[in-house]
């Protein structure tokens, strides 16, 4: 095995790692932050990369356009589910708030199918297909505005999180609930900032990646449970957590496939997962909850 | 921390059941199979007799709900227009044929309930079905039970035709006479001599790079690779980049439709530049829209054809065919699964007449008589009850699928 491969494999490994890195952010966020097990965060990825498909490819709106206005409606469709549905089940036990968003996500994708149909699609960027060289390593044009956007809204949430009003005060709902609505935090607005938030990081992962492969209806539970191996790994409620066990799923699935056998990829993924969790059972940075 | 163990083992419970669920059926993947009646479907010169008396039930079992749903319909679709076109034409022995068709979901149990359900319950004479390899294997100790003749229309698995059940008989290509076809191809014509193999992990994947692997070997080839992987993935940068440091200087690829602008579109930005050859039988026109209309990854790839779609404009019987099939069904894209459903309504027909009544076992000694200019080629049956459908290699040249060679 050539050093350059295994170089190669790495760097695929890390972009789609810090896709995975901000479908875990979302899912962590959200459960920190509400104690709400949303399992339809992978719906959001998947109808996202769906919508894009349609503005983009089928209407035919500038890409650009297409990805801000997809944001923009997974924003208001995540601040509408917060509250008409989520808000429900917010302080219930964990499994009233898994059940509501199963039947949630049954409900999305039977929606997707309905509308787009059961056909593969594809969506076609407006970059050029021809990789740079780095050296030994090839790199599209995609892959490296993927790895920028990516990076960028993960530093951008820190910074959020770390200096502005709205970040101390979901950090401190995260820290202590009645102690935060004791000093005049808004809770209720909180937990909506917080779902919308976590849904958009879902939605975006689903405007990068679904260019840079095709469309499906089942790309969203797929990547929730990847995402949901992340938020095990890192450390339930963990920012910095979710981001380092993106990168080790991603490179791990990666080198698995490329130096050993592809059939084998999930088992490469899922079983340092199982070997991190038995050594460290909250995960690599969990116990320590940081947001 | 009782609220994160409860988390665990709630997330752990409901991930083994998405991932459960999320397994696809073994079902083949959309290699469209092909056939059509020879008649010239002209308008007839006198109007025939009506047919009249006791209809002729065929039953047809395919799946028409669940993932294979619409390749299913495809095939019921092909087989009423021929049911339509017999009738229309005086029907067989004078009396009108019947098609019932039954769901089987592309599933075993499902389909042998609806065997159980035909058989019993509609009486039916004849069975066809059951689209998914392992529904019809389940199905054939039914009929060899019940002793009814079985026409399998689109199911390629080798072993159904080779386990002596004097039953059943199979219209369609399958696995083993496709990669005899295919295999010898890559090697003696496309020149392929250290050969990559990318399948689908699956009894599809695992039968077709086995059979494939073997003719390759005796042509002289060599398979320096082969890699499974799931029928979901859509990541193939590692493997294709494993695929340019062994050497291999061609690729053969048995993988679902939804795949393949994951993978050629992969190649491409590595730059990986060999030769492909593909197992199933896609249109360009599908392929191109799950690579949002980008034609161009696909130029010069290989691709296993059957008459429809690859004859379509070559061959008259095939074009009239597909003009036919679509004034029928406006709405539905032509596909290998209607040629193949017509066809076999024509074969069981024109077994009918030979026999002179609906007897099974008449129809059953017809059937090894029968000589069928289909749309998918001559249909007469071997030893095995195996018919020898037409194949074709293509190649995206362009815009176009053109023919390059043909068995």
């Amino acid at each position: 095995m050539s050093g350059n491969l295994v170089l190669q494999l790495i760097l695929s490994g890390l972009i789609i790692g810090t896709a995975y890195a901000l479908m875990a952010l979302g899912l962590t966020i959200i459960y920190g932050m509400m104690h709400v097990v949303n399992m339809a965060h992978g719906e959001f990825y998947m109808l996202a990369a769906y919508l894009m498909f349609t503005l983009y490819s089928i209407l035919g709106i500038n890409f650009f356009v297409s990805i801000v206005l997809t944001l923009l409606v997974s924003l208001i469709a995540g601040a509408l589910i917060e509250r008409v549905v989520i808000r429900s089940v917010i302080g219930a036990p964990i499994v009233n708030s898994t059940l509501l968003t199963i039947g949630l996500a049954i409900f999305l994708k039977q929606l997707a199918l309905l509308i787009w149909g059961p056909m593969p699609q594809g969506i076609r960027v407006p970059f050029s297909p021809i990789p740079y060289r780095i050296g030994p390593l090839l790199i599209t044009p995609w892959q490296v505005f993927i790895l920028f956007v990516t990076v960028g809204v993960i530093f951008i949430s820190q910074l959020v999180i770390q200096k502005t009003k709205l970040g101390v005060a979901m950090r401190a709902t995260f820290q202590d609930r009645e102690a935060a609505a004791l000093a005049g935090i808004n809770i209720p607005r909180i937990y909506m900032v917080t779902f919308v938030y976590g849904s958009a990081l879902a939605a975006l992962g689903g405007v990068l990646l679904g260019p840079l492969f095709s469309l499906s209806l089942g790309m969203g539970s797929l990547a929730a449970i990847k995402a949901w191996a992340i938020v095990l790994l890192g450390g339930l409620a963990s920012f910095p957590g979710a981001i380092i066990g993106g990168l080790i799923l991603g490179v791990t699935e990666s080198l698995g496939a490329g130096l050993l056998s592809a059939g084998w990829v999930d088992a490469y993924g899922f079983g340092v997962v199982i070997l991190v969790l038995l050594f460290k059972p909250h995960g690599l940075l969990g116990g320590r909850r940081v947001l | 921390m009782r609220a994160n163990k409860t988390l665990l083992l709630v997330v752990t419970v409901v991930t083994a059941l998405t991932v459960g669920s999320c397994a696809q059926p073994t079902v083949e993947p959309m290699v469209e199979p092909t056939q059509s009646p020879a008649e010239p479907t002209a308008e007839p010169t006198q109007v025939p007799a009506e047919p009249s008396g006791e209809p002729i039930k065929i039953g047809q079992i395919t799946p028409l709900t669940g993932g294979a749903a619409l390749d299913g319909q495809h095939v019921s679709n092909g087989a009423q227009l021929a049911v339509d076109e017999i009738n229309a034409a005086g029907g067989v022995l004078g009396r009108p044929i019947e098609l019932i068709v039954e769901d089987g979901k592309a599933d075993p149990t499902e389909s042998i309930n609806a065997a159980e359900k035909l058989l019993t319950r509609d009486e039916v004479n004849v069975l066809l079905g059951c689209w998914a390899s392992s529904a019809t294997l389940a199905v054939i100790p039914v009929v060899e039970e019940y002793e009814i003749p079985f026409v399998v229309e689109i199911s390629t698995n080798s072993s159904i035709t080779q386990q002596g059940v004097p039953w059943v008989f199979r219209t369609s290509s399958n696995e083993a006479l496709n990669s005899q076809f295919l295999g010898g191809t890559a090697v003696n014509k496309l020149g392929f001599s250290k050969i990559a193999y990318l399948a689908v992990n699956n009894d599809w994947g695992r039968g077709a790079a086995e059979n494939y692997t073997n003719i390759i070997e005796q042509e002289g080839g060599e398979v320096v690779l082969t890699e499974f992987s799931d029928a979901s993935e859509v990541n193939f940068y590692a493997i294709l980049n494993r695929v340019a440091a062994s050497g291999a200087d061609g690729m053969v690829v048995t993988h679902s439709l939804s795949t393949m602008s994951n993978i050629f579109r992969q190649m491409r930005e590595i730059e990986l530049d060999i030769p492909v050859l593909l197992t199933g039988g896609y249109t360009l026109e599908a392929m191109g829209e799950a690579a949002g209309g980008d034609l161009s990854i696909y130029d010069g790839v290989y691709a296993l054809g059957y008459t429809v779609p690859a004859a379509i404009g070559v061959m008259d019987n095939v074009t009239a065919f597909v003009e036919n099939y679509q004034a029928a069904y406006p709405e539905d894209p032509i596909s290998r699964g209607s040629a193949n459903g017509y066809d076999a309504i024509y074969v069981i027909a024109e077994a009918i007449r030979i026999a002179g009544n609906t007897e099974p076992a008449a129809i059953r000694d017809a059937l090894e008589q029968v000589s069928y200019e289909g749309v998918g080629g001559l249909i007469e049956f071997d030893d095995q009850n195996q018919a020898h459908p037409l194949l074709f290699l293509t190649q995206v040249q362009g815009e176009e699928q053109v023919i390059v060679e043909f068995d």
